[in-house]
């Protein structure tokens, strides 16, 4: 394969999809995944992040649009690419006969990796002490663990998951996104981990995007979202009477917003909330509430993909 | 050609403790269990039995009978259909589609290894006949080994039986690989089978490619009512093979979702 020629590892341009009948689950995505971030792919049930994940791993025929891994279209370099590719899509993928040594040993023949990578890779995910019990009667976490060892196995540069932590308890939540970050620190694999709940990645994630019915409605560093959490910062005020109320705050220059019949007020410091209350009050209105909202990621999260 | 290779490893050992394995393993040597008790049974007429010219020949058939009718089409349906059902039961093709492998080469090591297990399954029963022979003579005093085994004729016999079943097996992988749900591919196979059953006595009986293993054994029966063709089924067999893979690989690598 020639030399890359993207600074993204991964790169989808304008990639559209629909299923049978017509039913577009994908409209225009554009996903840019930098190398050796962790880019946390967002989206409620049924956004589209599972198509997604599907078209640029080569699992469903690519319709519009186009798919760069490590800078070359993926079909025409599918094996090169998958090479350095590992993967989980949705439940885990494994043989219930087998135990989790086999399942790694039968896919180290085709990765022609060496014997001692399966070994790592099930220290890695803390399974090497399950011997001959077969993978079947696994937990579901162990299931989970040790699809993310088959990821793993040939040592990939780019990790995709899709809702790895469906199913775990918190414990097992927290055990894989550390496992993750350590992979991302230490061995610099760059992950595209897709999920549901901002709450569940924010604290593995360096870059997120956002796609609700199929649009990528946000993209940027996690940076940029607590940029966009910063200006949802406002002042909500509980006063009466209503009309003079609103009369005393255009007085002072404000432009309130009424929201389920409380003012929505612009951020304000808090010697600024009490000059303003004292005002009021003065003023002959009511002052019942009045505090500073800070809105968090996930409410973030769920006002985009609500105006979605 | 390592791909390949490496690739047939992994697909063999997949079917490690798999339902398939065993189906082999019992199958090759169910009939031949069969006849060492039938014969442990019947034990005094086993001594004239053994004194028999043509011995081989007739345990041979004894074996052939049943294996050539029911046990070799309906064993070839299952396993091809339970190989396939190792990747839908387990929610794996999707995995096995993101492996740095040409489609072309899990399609080809996934039919070598049913292709594989058949040849297994034909070895097992081989033995299986040797064993049939053997127990009822080591178990029954009095009675003479019988020398001349016609061992080449016999393996030259397999080899064309094994001809025979590969359209079954081409036809079923096509069906496997097509329908998620295994009633589907099982239950179209064994509405062939009982289909070919009813059309060994049809002049063009010949033409439907489940028949021939059962041609296979007819033509050699005394006052067999079947329609023994005139063309070479064998040849017929092969040729309904290669169209059947073909088929099934350009469908397997052309399909829009791959697990």
């Amino acid at each position: 394969m020639p030399e890359e020629t993207s600074n993204y590892i991964l790169e989808t341009s304008g990639l559209s999809h629909s299923f049978g009948g017509g039913v577009r689950v994908l409209e225009d995505v554009s996903l840019t995944v930098e190398a050796e971030s962790i880019y946390g792919f967002l989206g409620p049930n049924g956004a589209g992040k599972t198509t997604t994940l599907r078209l640029i791993l080569g699992l469903l025929k690519r319709q519009e649009g186009s798919i760069r891994i490590f800078g070359h279209e993926l079909e025409k370099h599918r094996i090169e690419t998958l090479r350095r590719v590992g993967s989980m899509i949705e439940s885990p993928s494994i043989y219930s006969h087998l135990t989790a040594r086999e399942n790694l040993a039968l896919l180290q023949r085709i990765h022609r990796c060496p014997a001692a990578r399966i070994d790592e890779a099930l220290a890695l995910v803390g399974l090497s002490g399950t011997g001959k019990k077969k993978a079947g009667q696994f937990s579901l976490g162990m299931k989970q663990r040790l699809a993310i060892a088959v990821a793993l196995l040939a040592d990939p540069q780019l990790l995709i998951l899709d809702e790895p932590t469906n199913g775990l308890d918190p414990n097992g939540i927290i055990e894989i996104r550390e496992m993750l970050k350590a992979l991302n620190r230490d061995r610099g694999i760059t992950i595209l981990i897709s999920s549901h709940l901002l709450s569940e990645i924010e604290r593995l994630v360096t870059h997120i995007g956002i796609i609700n019915k199929g649009n990528l409605i946000f993209q940027g560093t996690l940076d940029d979202l607590k940029t966009q959490q910063q200006r949802s910062i406002h002042v909500r005020l509980e006063a009466s009477p209503h009309e003079l109320a609103g009369a005393v705050l255009s007085e002072l220059g404000f432009d309130p917003e009424v929201r389920d019949g409380h003012f929505i007020l612009r951020a304000m410091t808090k010697p600024e909330i009490a000059e303003l209350t004292r005002k009021l009050v003065a003023a002959q209105v009511d002052v019942h509430a009045i505090g500073i909202v800070r809105s968090d990621l996930e409410q973030i999260f769920i006002d985009m993909v609500s105006e979605g | 050609m390592i791909g390949f290779v490496n690739s047939f490893q992994s697909e063999w050992m997949k079917t490690r403790r798999s339902l398939s394995l065993w189906m082999v393993v019992i199958g090759g040597f169910f009939t031949p269990a069969v006849i060492i008790v039938a014969r442990l049974i019947n034990h005094a007429a086993v001594p004239d039995l053994y004194a028999r010219e043509d011995f081989w020949q007739l345990l041979w058939r004894n074996s052939w009978e049943s294996m050539a009718i029911f046990f070799l089409p309906l064993g070839a349906i299952l396993s091809t259909s339970l190989i396939a059902q190792i990747e839908y039961k387990n929610n794996t093709w999707k995995q096995l589609h993101t492996l740095p492998v040409s489609y072309t080469t899990i399609f080809l090591s996934k039919l070598a290894v049913i292709l594989a297990l058949m040849a297994l399954f034909f070895t097992l029963f081989n033995l299986g006949i040797g064993l049939a022979a053997v127990v009822p003579y080591l178990l029954i005093g009095e009675t003479h080994w019988p020398t001349g085994a016609p061992v080449w004729a016999f393996l030259h016999d397999d080899l064309l039986y094994f001809a025979d079943c590969l359209p079954i097996v081409a036809l079923q992988y096509l069906l496997a690989l097509r329908f998620k749900n295994f009633l589907v591919g099982v239950g179209l196979g064994f509405v062939f089978w009982v289909g070919a059953i009813a059309s060994v006595s049809w002049k063009f009986g010949y033409l439907i490619p489940y028949t021939y293993t059962m041609f296979h054994y007819l033509a050699g029966a005394e006052n067999s009512r079947a329609a023994i063709p005139g063309a070479n089924i064998h040849m017929l067999a092969i040729i309904w093979f290669m169209v059947f893979t073909a088929i099934s690989h350009v469908l397997y690598v052309t399909a829009r979702e791959k697990g």
